[in-house]
């Protein structure tokens, strides 16, 4: 039981840095759908794809994404995300919130 | 059979079969009804078709397969199941703490993407040495360790190369595992025996389901007759795929062994080139191609059966069609080099030489042949029953016949008849001078070489030596023991075989070659027949036409059973 809640609240903790993680991603270069999954994946920080894109469109009603409609030779046009100017001011809050959160946590931890 | 429905994902076209799409559709439609509450929930489900799409065309081979449930499945488990993309998508922070819990804990336990279809031997394309041959064994038969195929293989590399054989007719059989599908293919669930009887068993409910469904309808009497129908052609089925089962291993038993010779030559000390002279260069190109001739059968009948073992559906129509375009021009070329050999071998000639034999201090005579050198022995190759060994580029060949005839005059002399073919008679001619043969003779020892020697630029000519001993009337002649290979029929009063020939002593006289001790036996023997057969005059007659039984003994008594009875009768009563 105790290693299910575990489990519970590190996938709690997985999903609050999601948004954060996937707007850092598209921050560092334009990229499609499948490279975001690649990355979180690779991170082991998504569980279902299924989930990203609800982000992806929230993240752009919110204005801190657009995208542009890339032809590709092997399947369907692709979605290419580039963040806006007012992404990269919620990403800057987040990376302080976040870093605040570090230390933190830290400081507590390692008392 | 299924249907197949053609769906269209991000503007590209799918075909799906019909299980496949009402799984396809009931998810996507589950996600639709969540999403379409949302702003741009239509954007939304464009991307998750979109990805979708995505999924499908890395797991198709090419675009026009059609998607079947596990494809889909596959889709599903990267996705996420229809509930878990909702739920982690949830935003609304006030739900129920506990529907949480349970969800999150769904989803951990759905993390692991399993595969539980049949397992499919693949080549694996990502753990390979040559072809991934080995690897794609290893993960079909639940062997953790590809080494271990890889000895076996590389052992069998030292039992005449079979293992090259099977590895390739392997690779051409065994897909690449490409899409992420076949990797999840190749390394599913252990194939074990138990699942082989699960396979076999479902076949026969498969029968057993057709063959019931026959006699449940209609009228029963009519049932009945098809159901008999049904089940004779089966039997004739069964017998005709097994008599093709049959011929195809018989077939590939009788190609082996002769692949199996092939393999012997190679591996001896024999060389090809070796086989051929000015005459005959092309012969070398003759015998390549008589390997493949040979070789490219056993590749076929192997990959059918293999392909049939393990239900791989693949088509190689291009290696087929190189495959036997090859084969068919190899099939020319030996043809082309068994009509020059042949011509080359058209006559035959043979040469005879008088050889007198020096005077003897004694009336009888000793006869044996050279031991076999161990060296010639193990280095030649045997064609046709006769040795060929090659020393210092001559060919030394071991085809020699040994007879021991009547002298017509008191002189002793040895006859050597050499032969040979050509292509006409004065090469034949030529051929067969050209052979040498040597004799030894020590006062009354004759020791005969068992070799003659051919030159290298006649090698295969079909040459062979006869020697006939001209022995005259009251000589004697001791034939050791050492001419076992090449006693050919020797004549002689009692009939005596070859073999018992001997070690023993011969004397010529006027009927022909006598050993005493056999022709007493031979004598007794011959009486003892005659008497044998004199006893067998009881006769049994059974007549058809009299419809009677007669036993008749000698010719004094006739017992004769017929439709009139038991009749004993006294021949000469009768008369």
């Amino acid at each position: 039981m105790e290693n299910k809640s575990s489990d519970n609240l590190s996938a709690q903790m997985k999903k609050g840095i999601l948004e954060y993680c996937i707007l850092a991603i598209i921050a560092r270069q334009e990229v499609y759908a499948s490279d975001i999954l690649t990355e979180l994946k690779d991170a082991n920080l998504l569980i279902v794809e299924g989930t990203l894109y609800p982000l992806l469109t929230r993240m752009k009603n919110n204005g801190y994404l657009t995208y542009n409609w890339v032809e590709s030779n092997s399947g369907p046009p692709r979605k290419y995300f580039t963040i806006t100017n007012t992404g990269r001011q919620f990403l800057h809050e987040i990376h302080t919130t976040w870093q605040e959160l570090v230390i933190t946590v830290n400081q507590i931890t390692k008392k | 059979m299924n249907k197949t429905i053609q769906i269209n994902l991000a503007k590209q076209i799918f075909h799906v079969d019909e299980i496949a799409y009402n799984q396809l559709h009931t998810y996507v439609e589950k996600l639709r009804q969540h999403f379409i509450k949302e702003n741009d929930g239509d954007e939304i489900m464009a991307d998750i078709e979109s990805r979708l799409a995505e999924i499908f065309l890395s797991l198709l081979n090419n675009k026009n397969e059609v998607i079947s449930q596990s494809e889909v499945d596959h889709a599903i488990n990267l996705l996420g199941k229809a509930e878990d993309v909702i739920n982690e998508s949830e935003t609304d922070t006030t739900k129920n703490a506990d529907k949480k819990n349970q969800n999150n804990n769904n989803n951990s336990t759905k993390n692991e993407q399993t595969y539980t279809g049949p397992k499919i031997l693949y080549r694996d394309d990502e753990n390979k040495v040559l072809a991934g041959v080995c690897s794609g064994l290893s993960h079909y038969f639940g062997v953790s360790d590809p080494i271990w195929f890889r000895l076996t293989f590389v052992i069998s590399l030292f039992a005449f190369g079979w293992g090259v054989v099977l590895y390739l007719i392997l690779a051409v059989v065994m897909p690449k595992a490409i899409t992420n599908l076949d990797r999840m293919r190749m390394k599913g669930n252990p194939i074990t025996i138990s699942e082989i009887e699960k396979n076999i068993k479902s076949d026969i409910d498969d029968f057993n389901t057709k063959y019931g469904s026959i006699n449940s309808t209609g009228n029963q009497i009519i049932g009945i007759i098809g159901s008999i129908f049904t089940l004779f052609g089966q039997i004739v089925l069964f017998i005709f795929k097994g008599i093709g089962v049959f011929f195809g291993i018989l077939i590939l038993v009788v190609l082996c062994a002769l692949l199996f010779g092939f393999n012997q030559v190679i591996f001896s000390d024999f060389s090809f080139s070796e086989f051929a002279d000015g005459e005959t260069a092309w012969a070398n190109l003759g015998i390549v191609a008589a390997f493949f001739v040979i070789l490219i059968p056993i590749l076929a009948l192997g990959i059918g059966i293999i392909k049939n073992l393990f239900k791989i559906n693949i088509n190689h129509k291009y290696l087929y069609t190189s495959a036997l375009a090859i084969w068919l021009l190899a099939v020319l070329m030996s043809l082309f080099a068994i009509t020059q050999f042949s011509k080359i071998m058209r006559t035959s000639q043979t040469v005879q030489v008088n050889k007198s034999l020096y005077p003897m201090s004694s009336d009888t005579l000793n006869i044996r042949m050279d031991a076999v050198s161990e060296l010639t022995e193990n280095m030649g190759v045997v064609i046709n029953g006769n040795k060929y060994a090659f020393i210092n580029d001559t060919i030394i060949y071991k085809n020699i016949k040994f007879d021991i005839e009547k002298s017509n005059t008191d002189s002793m002399y040895i006859e050597i008849h050499k032969t040979a073919r050509g292509r006409d008679r004065n090469k034949a001619f030529a051929n067969a001078t050209q052979l040498e043969y040597e004799f030894l003779q020590n006062d009354t020892l004759i020791t005969l070489n068992p070799y003659f020697n051919v030159y290298p630029n006649e090698k295969f000519r079909g040459q062979s030596i006869r020697i006939t001993l001209m022995l005259p009337i009251g000589k004697t002649i001791y034939i050791d023991k050492s001419l076992f290979d090449i006693l050919d029929d020797v004549k002689n009063t009692s009939n005596t075989y070859d073999g018992d020939m001997l070690d023993k002593y011969w004397t010529m006289t006027p009927l022909g070659l006598t050993n005493q001790v056999a022709l007493t036996q031979y004598q007794e023997n011959q009486k003892k027949q005659k008497e044998e057969e004199n006893d067998e005059d009881n006769n049994i007659i059974i007549n058809s036409d009299d419809k009677a039984i007669k036993i008749m003994n000698g010719e004094d008594v006739i017992i004769k059973i017929d439709s009139t009875g038991l009749q004993i009768k006294q021949k000469s009563n009768t008369k």
